[in-house]
Protein backbone atom coordinates (compact mmCIF):
# COMPACT_ATOMS: atom_id res chain seq x y z
CA UNK A 1 0.00 0.00 0.00
CA UNK A 2 2.66 2.28 0.82
CA UNK A 3 3.86 1.50 -2.31
CA UNK A 4 1.19 2.69 -4.17
CA UNK A 5 0.89 5.72 -2.22
CA UNK A 6 4.66 6.80 -3.63
CA UNK A 7 3.72 5.70 -6.62
CA UNK A 8 0.78 7.92 -7.26
CA UNK A 9 2.51 10.79 -5.51
CA UNK A 10 5.72 10.45 -7.77
CA UNK A 11 3.49 10.29 -10.76
CA UNK A 12 1.10 13.31 -9.33
CA UNK A 13 3.93 15.83 -8.58
CA UNK A 14 5.39 16.07 -12.34
CA UNK A 15 1.89 16.21 -14.00
CA UNK A 16 1.18 19.17 -11.27
CA UNK A 17 4.32 20.26 -11.90
CA UNK A 18 4.08 20.22 -15.93
CA UNK A 19 6.91 22.63 -17.58
CA UNK A 20 7.24 23.11 -21.55
CA UNK A 21 8.02 20.10 -23.28
CA UNK A 22 8.96 20.29 -27.01
CA UNK A 23 10.43 23.05 -29.01
CA UNK A 24 8.46 25.66 -29.50
CA UNK A 25 10.16 25.93 -33.11
CA UNK A 26 12.24 23.52 -35.04
CA UNK A 27 12.59 23.40 -38.63
CA UNK A 28 15.47 22.11 -40.83
CA UNK A 29 17.17 24.27 -43.22
CA UNK A 30 19.65 22.50 -44.74
CA UNK A 31 22.16 19.21 -43.21
CA UNK A 32 22.82 19.97 -39.64
CA UNK A 33 21.09 23.45 -39.16
CA UNK A 34 18.03 24.04 -37.76
CA UNK A 35 15.84 27.11 -36.57
CA UNK A 36 15.30 26.34 -33.13
CA UNK A 37 13.41 27.81 -30.42
CA UNK A 38 12.64 26.92 -26.70
CA UNK A 39 9.21 28.06 -25.17
CA UNK A 40 8.74 31.13 -26.97
CA UNK A 41 8.99 31.51 -31.31
CA UNK A 42 11.12 34.82 -30.41
CA UNK A 43 13.35 32.94 -29.07
CA UNK A 44 14.03 31.50 -32.33
CA UNK A 45 18.13 30.68 -32.84
CA UNK A 46 19.68 29.44 -35.98
CA UNK A 47 21.68 25.80 -34.67
CA UNK A 48 23.25 23.26 -35.04
CA UNK A 49 22.98 19.50 -34.21
CA UNK A 50 24.40 16.45 -34.32
CA UNK A 51 21.88 13.05 -33.68
CA UNK A 52 25.37 11.75 -31.82
CA UNK A 53 25.49 14.46 -29.24
CA UNK A 54 22.83 14.40 -27.34
CA UNK A 55 19.68 15.95 -27.76
CA UNK A 56 20.57 19.80 -27.28
CA UNK A 57 21.18 21.73 -30.05
CA UNK A 58 23.79 24.49 -30.40
CA UNK A 59 23.16 28.24 -30.90
CA UNK A 60 25.48 29.48 -33.28
CA UNK A 61 22.94 32.87 -34.04
CA UNK A 62 21.10 33.66 -30.80
CA UNK A 63 17.58 35.00 -30.76
CA UNK A 64 15.94 36.51 -32.54
CA UNK A 65 16.61 34.81 -36.09
CA UNK A 66 13.88 35.78 -38.66
CA UNK A 67 15.21 34.87 -41.78
CA UNK A 68 17.02 32.70 -43.64
CA UNK A 69 18.75 31.82 -47.35
CA UNK A 70 21.14 29.49 -48.61
CA UNK A 71 22.69 28.07 -51.75
CA UNK A 72 25.38 25.19 -52.23
CA UNK A 73 28.25 27.23 -50.58
CA UNK A 74 26.89 30.15 -48.10
CA UNK A 75 23.57 30.59 -45.76
CA UNK A 76 22.56 34.25 -44.88
CA UNK A 77 20.73 35.21 -42.00
CA UNK A 78 19.25 38.29 -40.57
CA UNK A 79 18.27 38.62 -36.94
CA UNK A 80 16.56 41.55 -34.22
CA UNK A 81 19.06 41.19 -31.34
CA UNK A 82 17.17 40.00 -28.34
CA UNK A 83 18.53 39.62 -24.75
CA UNK A 84 16.79 36.75 -23.17
CA UNK A 85 14.08 36.87 -21.72
CA UNK A 86 13.18 40.43 -22.85
CA UNK A 87 11.63 41.26 -26.64
CA UNK A 88 13.63 40.99 -29.72
CA UNK A 89 14.62 44.79 -30.49
CA UNK A 90 12.53 44.95 -34.41
CA UNK A 91 15.03 48.99 -34.59
CA UNK A 92 18.13 46.90 -35.57
CA UNK A 93 18.56 44.34 -37.64
CA UNK A 94 21.79 41.98 -37.70
CA UNK A 95 23.04 40.65 -41.14
CA UNK A 96 25.21 37.24 -40.68
CA UNK A 97 27.16 34.97 -43.57
CA UNK A 98 28.10 31.50 -43.01
CA UNK A 99 30.30 29.39 -44.90
CA UNK A 100 28.75 26.06 -45.08
CA UNK A 101 31.41 24.18 -46.87
CA UNK A 102 34.59 25.93 -45.95
CA UNK A 103 35.68 28.21 -42.91
CA UNK A 104 33.26 27.34 -41.03
CA UNK A 105 33.60 25.77 -37.02
CA UNK A 106 30.03 25.42 -35.84
CA UNK A 107 31.25 24.91 -32.52
CA UNK A 108 33.83 27.76 -32.01
CA UNK A 109 31.83 29.63 -34.02
CA UNK A 110 35.50 30.60 -35.95
CA UNK A 111 34.16 31.50 -39.66
CA UNK A 112 31.00 33.12 -39.01
CA UNK A 113 30.78 36.83 -40.12
CA UNK A 114 28.82 39.42 -38.82
CA UNK A 115 27.06 40.78 -36.86
CA UNK A 116 26.94 42.69 -39.90
CA UNK A 117 24.96 46.16 -40.60
CA UNK A 118 22.86 46.18 -43.98
CA UNK A 119 26.19 47.85 -45.97
CA UNK A 120 29.07 45.87 -44.23
CA UNK A 121 26.46 42.71 -45.08
CA UNK A 122 26.13 43.84 -49.18
CA UNK A 123 30.40 44.76 -49.33
CA UNK A 124 30.75 41.11 -47.57
CA UNK A 125 28.55 40.11 -50.51
CA UNK A 126 30.20 41.00 -53.21
CA UNK A 127 33.65 40.83 -51.63
CA UNK A 128 32.71 36.70 -51.42
CA UNK A 129 30.79 36.60 -54.88
CA UNK A 130 27.85 35.62 -53.21
CA UNK A 131 25.18 35.45 -56.27
CA UNK A 132 22.36 38.23 -56.27
CA UNK A 133 19.97 35.29 -56.74
CA UNK A 134 20.61 33.67 -53.07
CA UNK A 135 17.64 35.85 -51.39
CA UNK A 136 16.31 35.41 -47.69
CA UNK A 137 13.76 32.57 -48.70
CA UNK A 138 12.88 31.46 -45.22
CA UNK A 139 10.59 34.21 -43.87
CA UNK A 140 9.29 33.97 -40.36
CA UNK A 141 6.96 36.85 -40.84
CA UNK A 142 5.60 37.28 -37.01
CA UNK A 143 9.27 37.88 -35.88
CA UNK A 144 10.07 40.12 -38.74
CA UNK B 1 -17.61 52.15 -8.05
CA UNK B 2 -15.56 50.97 -5.04
CA UNK B 3 -12.41 52.21 -5.93
CA UNK B 4 -9.78 54.47 -4.34
CA UNK B 5 -8.90 57.74 -5.67
CA UNK B 6 -4.64 58.87 -5.76
CA UNK B 7 -3.79 62.06 -5.69
CA UNK B 8 -0.59 62.76 -7.61
CA UNK B 9 0.15 66.22 -5.61
CA UNK B 10 0.49 65.04 -1.95
CA UNK B 11 1.37 61.04 -3.83
CA UNK B 12 -1.20 60.09 -1.43
CA UNK B 13 -4.97 57.79 -1.69
CA UNK B 14 -7.42 60.60 -0.90
CA UNK B 15 -9.36 57.31 1.01
CA UNK B 16 -8.17 54.94 3.70
CA UNK B 17 -7.50 51.23 2.24
CA UNK B 18 -9.93 49.06 3.70
CA UNK B 19 -7.46 46.02 4.70
CA UNK B 20 -3.93 46.09 6.10
CA UNK B 21 -2.63 44.06 3.32
CA UNK B 22 1.13 42.58 4.81
CA UNK B 23 1.05 42.89 8.71
CA UNK B 24 4.15 41.76 9.02
CA UNK B 25 5.73 45.21 6.73
CA UNK B 26 5.08 47.94 8.97
CA UNK B 27 4.63 50.15 5.38
CA UNK B 28 0.99 48.58 5.70
CA UNK B 29 -0.41 50.48 8.42
CA UNK B 30 -0.23 53.77 6.33
CA UNK B 31 -3.64 52.70 4.79
CA UNK B 32 -3.44 55.91 2.76
CA UNK B 33 0.58 54.76 1.01
CA UNK B 34 0.32 53.75 -2.36
CA UNK B 35 2.42 50.47 -2.57
CA UNK B 36 4.06 50.90 0.60
CA UNK B 37 5.26 53.83 -0.67
CA UNK B 38 7.64 52.09 -2.67
CA UNK B 39 6.37 53.09 -6.45
CA UNK B 40 9.79 52.62 -7.76
CA UNK B 41 9.55 48.61 -6.60
CA UNK B 42 5.55 47.76 -6.53
CA UNK B 43 2.22 47.98 -8.60
CA UNK B 44 -0.69 47.66 -8.11
CA UNK B 45 -3.18 47.93 -11.29
CA UNK B 46 -6.16 46.29 -10.07
CA UNK B 47 -6.14 46.72 -6.38
CA UNK B 48 -7.40 43.57 -5.90
CA UNK B 49 -6.78 39.78 -6.51
CA UNK B 50 -9.40 37.57 -7.31
CA UNK B 51 -11.19 35.28 -4.81
CA UNK B 52 -10.43 32.14 -7.44
CA UNK B 53 -6.86 33.03 -7.40
CA UNK B 54 -6.99 32.64 -3.82
CA UNK B 55 -8.97 29.53 -3.62
CA UNK B 56 -6.79 28.06 -6.33
CA UNK B 57 -3.82 29.02 -4.39
CA UNK B 58 -5.09 27.67 -1.36
CA UNK B 59 -5.98 24.12 -2.94
CA UNK B 60 -2.67 23.57 -4.21
CA UNK B 61 -0.39 24.70 -1.34
CA UNK B 62 -2.38 22.85 0.80
CA UNK B 63 -2.57 20.04 -1.32
CA UNK B 64 1.09 19.76 -1.97
CA UNK B 65 2.46 20.26 1.41
CA UNK B 66 -0.04 17.60 3.22
CA UNK B 67 1.46 15.15 0.53
CA UNK B 68 4.59 16.16 1.03
CA UNK B 69 4.38 15.94 4.65
CA UNK B 70 2.06 12.72 5.13
CA UNK B 71 5.30 10.63 2.95
CA UNK B 72 7.65 12.43 5.34
CA UNK B 73 5.35 10.65 8.25
CA UNK B 74 5.27 7.01 6.97
CA UNK B 75 2.10 8.13 5.13
CA UNK B 76 -0.16 8.58 8.40
CA UNK B 77 -2.95 10.52 7.01
CA UNK B 78 -3.86 12.38 10.37
CA UNK B 79 -1.71 15.32 10.46
CA UNK B 80 -2.39 15.45 14.46
CA UNK B 81 -0.06 11.94 14.85
CA UNK B 82 2.80 13.97 12.23
CA UNK B 83 5.95 14.39 14.20
CA UNK B 84 7.90 16.26 11.43
CA UNK B 85 6.99 18.27 8.80
CA UNK B 86 8.02 21.31 6.58
CA UNK B 87 4.93 22.84 7.07
CA UNK B 88 0.60 21.90 6.40
CA UNK B 89 -1.39 22.17 4.79
CA UNK B 90 -3.69 25.85 4.77
CA UNK B 91 -2.21 28.31 2.19
CA UNK B 92 -4.50 31.67 1.29
CA UNK B 93 -3.53 34.85 -0.46
CA UNK B 94 -4.39 37.98 0.28
CA UNK B 95 -4.26 41.55 -1.67
CA UNK B 96 -1.73 43.85 -0.24
CA UNK B 97 -1.10 46.63 -2.95
CA UNK B 98 1.30 45.62 -5.25
CA UNK B 99 2.05 42.63 -3.53
CA UNK B 100 0.17 39.15 -3.30
CA UNK B 101 1.14 37.08 -0.60
CA UNK B 102 0.93 33.23 0.06
CA UNK B 103 0.53 32.68 3.66
CA UNK B 104 0.82 29.05 5.06
CA UNK B 105 0.12 28.11 8.50
CA UNK B 106 1.04 24.88 9.89
CA UNK B 107 3.13 22.77 12.31
CA UNK B 108 6.47 21.83 11.69
CA UNK B 109 7.83 18.85 14.50
CA UNK B 110 5.51 20.22 17.07
CA UNK B 111 6.04 24.01 16.57
CA UNK B 112 3.73 26.38 15.31
CA UNK B 113 4.31 28.64 13.19
CA UNK B 114 3.00 31.30 10.37
CA UNK B 115 4.66 32.09 7.52
CA UNK B 116 4.39 34.67 4.39
CA UNK B 117 5.53 34.70 0.99
CA UNK B 118 5.17 37.50 -1.04
CA UNK B 119 5.24 36.54 -4.71
CA UNK B 120 7.49 39.69 -5.87
CA UNK B 121 10.37 41.16 -5.13
CA UNK B 122 12.42 40.14 -1.89
CA UNK B 123 9.09 38.73 -0.13
CA UNK B 124 9.26 35.65 -1.43
CA UNK B 125 12.48 34.18 0.32
CA UNK B 126 12.09 35.52 3.12
CA UNK B 127 8.46 33.99 3.85
CA UNK B 128 8.90 30.47 2.13
CA UNK B 129 11.75 30.04 4.76
CA UNK B 130 9.07 28.76 7.19
CA UNK B 131 8.32 26.08 5.19
CA UNK B 132 11.38 24.50 5.13
CA UNK B 133 14.75 27.07 3.80
CA UNK B 134 15.32 29.55 2.22
CA UNK B 135 15.81 29.34 -1.56
CA UNK B 136 15.66 32.58 -3.36
CA UNK B 137 18.85 34.20 -2.76
CA UNK B 138 18.24 36.67 -5.45
CA UNK B 139 15.13 38.03 -6.54
CA UNK B 140 15.16 41.10 -8.07
CA UNK B 141 11.49 42.79 -8.60
CA UNK B 142 9.54 41.51 -11.69
CA UNK B 143 10.48 42.98 -14.96
CA UNK B 144 13.26 44.78 -13.72
CA UNK B 145 16.27 42.16 -14.49
CA UNK B 146 18.34 43.58 -12.24
CA UNK B 147 20.99 41.64 -10.45
CA UNK B 148 23.03 42.15 -7.84
CA UNK B 149 26.11 40.63 -9.28
CA UNK B 150 28.26 41.20 -5.98
CA UNK B 151 26.31 38.84 -4.01
CA UNK B 152 26.42 36.41 -7.05
CA UNK B 153 30.16 36.52 -7.05
CA UNK B 154 30.08 35.88 -3.12
CA UNK B 155 27.69 32.91 -3.53
CA UNK B 156 29.99 31.55 -6.50
CA UNK B 157 33.15 31.98 -3.74
CA UNK B 158 31.42 30.17 -1.33
CA UNK B 159 30.25 27.79 -3.22
CA UNK B 160 33.36 26.96 -4.50
CA UNK B 161 34.67 27.17 -1.05
CA UNK B 162 31.91 24.42 0.18
CA UNK B 163 31.79 22.16 -2.46
CA UNK B 164 28.45 22.45 -2.48
CA UNK B 165 27.77 22.18 -6.18
CA UNK B 166 29.52 18.82 -6.06
CA UNK B 167 26.62 17.53 -3.53
CA UNK B 168 23.38 17.87 -5.69
CA UNK B 169 21.20 15.26 -6.72
CA UNK B 170 17.77 15.16 -7.51
CA UNK B 171 16.44 14.61 -3.94
CA UNK B 172 18.48 17.19 -2.40
CA UNK B 173 15.94 19.85 -0.83
CA UNK B 174 13.16 17.80 -2.65
CA UNK B 175 10.04 18.90 -0.55
CA UNK B 176 11.16 22.32 -0.15
CA UNK B 177 12.03 22.42 -3.66
CA UNK B 178 8.55 20.61 -4.34
CA UNK B 179 6.94 23.65 -2.19
CA UNK B 180 8.62 26.13 -4.16
CA UNK B 181 7.17 25.05 -7.18
CA UNK B 182 4.02 24.39 -5.90
CA UNK B 183 4.35 28.40 -5.01
CA UNK B 184 5.39 29.31 -8.94
CA UNK B 185 2.70 26.89 -10.19
CA UNK B 186 0.32 28.42 -8.39
CA UNK B 187 2.11 32.02 -9.12
CA UNK B 188 1.37 31.60 -12.73
CA UNK B 189 -2.14 30.02 -12.64
CA UNK B 190 -3.37 33.22 -10.56
CA UNK B 191 -1.19 35.58 -12.56
CA UNK B 192 -0.11 37.10 -8.95
CA UNK B 193 2.72 39.20 -9.68
CA UNK B 194 3.45 38.18 -12.86
CA UNK B 195 2.74 40.65 -15.79
CA UNK B 196 3.14 39.48 -19.08
CA UNK B 197 6.95 39.02 -19.63
CA UNK B 198 7.36 39.23 -16.09
CA UNK B 199 10.68 37.56 -14.85
CA UNK B 200 12.09 35.19 -11.85
CA UNK B 201 15.95 35.12 -11.12
CA UNK B 202 16.97 32.33 -9.27
CA UNK B 203 20.99 32.34 -8.57
CA UNK B 204 23.07 29.81 -6.52
CA UNK B 205 20.34 28.80 -4.72
CA UNK B 206 18.68 25.35 -3.93
CA UNK B 207 16.11 25.80 -7.38
CA UNK B 208 19.31 25.96 -9.34
CA UNK B 209 20.87 23.48 -7.86
CA UNK B 210 18.25 20.82 -8.68
CA UNK B 211 19.40 22.11 -12.09
CA UNK B 212 23.15 21.17 -12.21
CA UNK B 213 22.20 17.96 -13.19
CA UNK B 214 19.53 17.86 -15.27
CA UNK B 215 20.15 16.21 -18.84
CA UNK B 216 20.33 19.24 -20.56
CA UNK B 217 23.02 21.05 -18.40
CA UNK B 218 25.13 17.55 -18.51
CA UNK B 219 25.08 17.59 -21.84
CA UNK B 220 25.75 21.46 -22.49
CA UNK B 221 28.36 20.96 -20.29
CA UNK B 222 29.96 18.04 -22.34
CA UNK B 223 29.54 19.76 -24.94
CA UNK B 224 31.40 23.04 -23.90
CA UNK B 225 34.93 20.76 -22.80
CA UNK B 226 34.41 19.15 -26.12
CA UNK B 227 33.47 21.62 -28.11
CA UNK B 228 33.71 25.10 -26.68
CA UNK B 229 30.05 25.41 -27.16
CA UNK B 230 28.60 28.23 -25.47
CA UNK B 231 24.65 28.18 -25.92
CA UNK B 232 21.91 26.11 -27.07
CA UNK B 233 18.45 24.89 -26.56
CA UNK B 234 17.80 21.45 -24.20
CA UNK B 235 14.40 20.02 -25.36
CA UNK B 236 12.49 18.50 -22.54
CA UNK B 237 10.41 15.84 -24.35
CA UNK B 238 8.04 13.49 -23.28
CA UNK B 239 10.84 11.15 -22.10
CA UNK B 240 11.78 14.51 -20.02
CA UNK B 241 9.94 13.71 -16.75
CA UNK B 242 11.41 9.92 -16.67
CA UNK B 243 14.82 11.51 -16.96
CA UNK B 244 13.85 13.53 -14.32
CA UNK B 245 13.19 11.68 -11.62
CA UNK B 246 11.00 12.85 -9.94
CA UNK B 247 12.95 16.46 -9.59
CA UNK B 248 9.76 19.11 -9.29
CA UNK B 249 12.45 22.08 -10.44
CA UNK B 250 13.12 19.79 -13.99
CA UNK B 251 9.79 18.73 -14.32
CA UNK B 252 8.83 22.28 -14.00
CA UNK B 253 11.16 23.92 -16.04
CA UNK B 254 10.84 21.51 -19.05
CA UNK B 255 12.83 22.75 -22.31
CA UNK B 256 15.45 25.78 -21.81
CA UNK B 257 17.34 27.78 -23.20
CA UNK B 258 20.97 27.84 -22.01
CA UNK B 259 23.69 30.32 -22.10
CA UNK B 260 27.54 29.23 -20.76
CA UNK B 261 30.20 31.85 -19.85
CA UNK B 262 33.80 31.55 -18.14
CA UNK B 263 34.12 33.77 -15.40
CA UNK B 264 37.71 33.43 -14.18
CA UNK B 265 38.00 29.93 -12.88
CA UNK B 266 34.36 29.60 -12.69
CA UNK B 267 31.48 28.68 -15.31
CA UNK B 268 28.01 30.56 -15.07
CA UNK B 269 25.41 28.44 -16.22
CA UNK B 270 22.05 30.98 -17.24
CA UNK B 271 19.45 29.11 -17.92
CA UNK B 272 15.86 30.74 -19.89
CA UNK B 273 12.62 29.21 -19.41
CA UNK B 274 9.17 30.97 -20.15
CA UNK B 275 6.01 28.84 -18.72
CA UNK B 276 2.98 29.73 -21.01
CA UNK B 277 0.21 28.33 -21.52
CA UNK B 278 1.71 27.58 -25.42
CA UNK B 279 4.38 25.17 -23.70
CA UNK B 280 1.98 24.19 -21.02
CA UNK B 281 -0.41 22.52 -23.22
CA UNK B 282 1.29 19.15 -24.48
CA UNK B 283 2.56 19.81 -27.95
CA UNK B 284 4.89 18.35 -30.31
CA UNK B 285 8.62 19.75 -31.41
CA UNK B 286 8.26 23.01 -33.62
CA UNK B 287 4.00 22.95 -33.40
CA UNK B 288 1.83 24.83 -31.23
CA UNK B 289 -1.76 23.59 -30.09
CA UNK B 290 -2.10 26.47 -28.54
CA UNK B 291 -0.15 29.25 -30.56
CA UNK B 292 1.81 31.86 -29.14
CA UNK B 293 -0.28 34.77 -29.67
CA UNK B 294 -3.46 33.00 -27.78
CA UNK B 295 -1.68 33.51 -25.02
CA UNK B 296 -3.08 35.78 -22.01
CA UNK B 297 -1.06 39.14 -22.10
CA UNK B 298 -1.93 39.76 -18.54
CA UNK B 299 -3.82 38.26 -15.02
CA UNK B 300 -3.97 34.44 -14.77
CA UNK B 301 -1.60 31.81 -17.23
CA UNK B 302 -0.26 34.95 -18.64
CA UNK B 303 3.72 34.19 -19.95
CA UNK B 304 5.72 33.87 -17.13
CA UNK B 305 9.36 34.01 -17.26
CA UNK B 306 12.45 32.42 -14.97
CA UNK B 307 16.05 32.84 -15.26
CA UNK B 308 18.12 30.57 -13.49
CA UNK B 309 21.46 31.07 -12.65
CA UNK B 310 24.27 28.88 -11.15
CA UNK B 311 28.12 28.86 -10.82
CA UNK B 312 30.56 25.98 -11.11
CA UNK B 313 34.60 25.59 -10.98
CA UNK B 314 36.25 24.79 -14.13
CA UNK B 315 37.18 21.10 -14.55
Amino acid sequence: MRTMKKLILYLSIPLLFVGCQGLAVKEKIIDNYFLVAADASEWTSLSYHEDNEGANYSSLIEATVFAVGYNDNYMIVKQHPCTLPNPPDKNITNFYILPLKEGMNWRTKNGLMGPLTEQEFNAKRKELGIPKDLTFTKLLKNLE
Amino acid sequence: MNGRFYDPIPARMLSADNYVQDPGNSQSYNRYAYVFNNPMKYTDPSGEIGILAALGVAAIVAGVSYLINAGKNGWEIDPRKWTSGDGVGIGFTTNSAGTTNLYGFGNAGGVSWTGGAGINGDGFGGGLSTFGQASYNQMPSAGTGSINWNSVNNQRNADIANHQFEESSDFDNWSSNAVDIAFMTAAWVSGARIPNGGSMYFVNDEITNALRNAPGIVQAREKYYKYETTSGDAPFGASGYWNAKGDPVESFVGTFDYEIIKIDNTLQFTITNRTSMSSFVPHPQGFYIWPDSWNPTSGPFSNFNQTYIFTEPIR
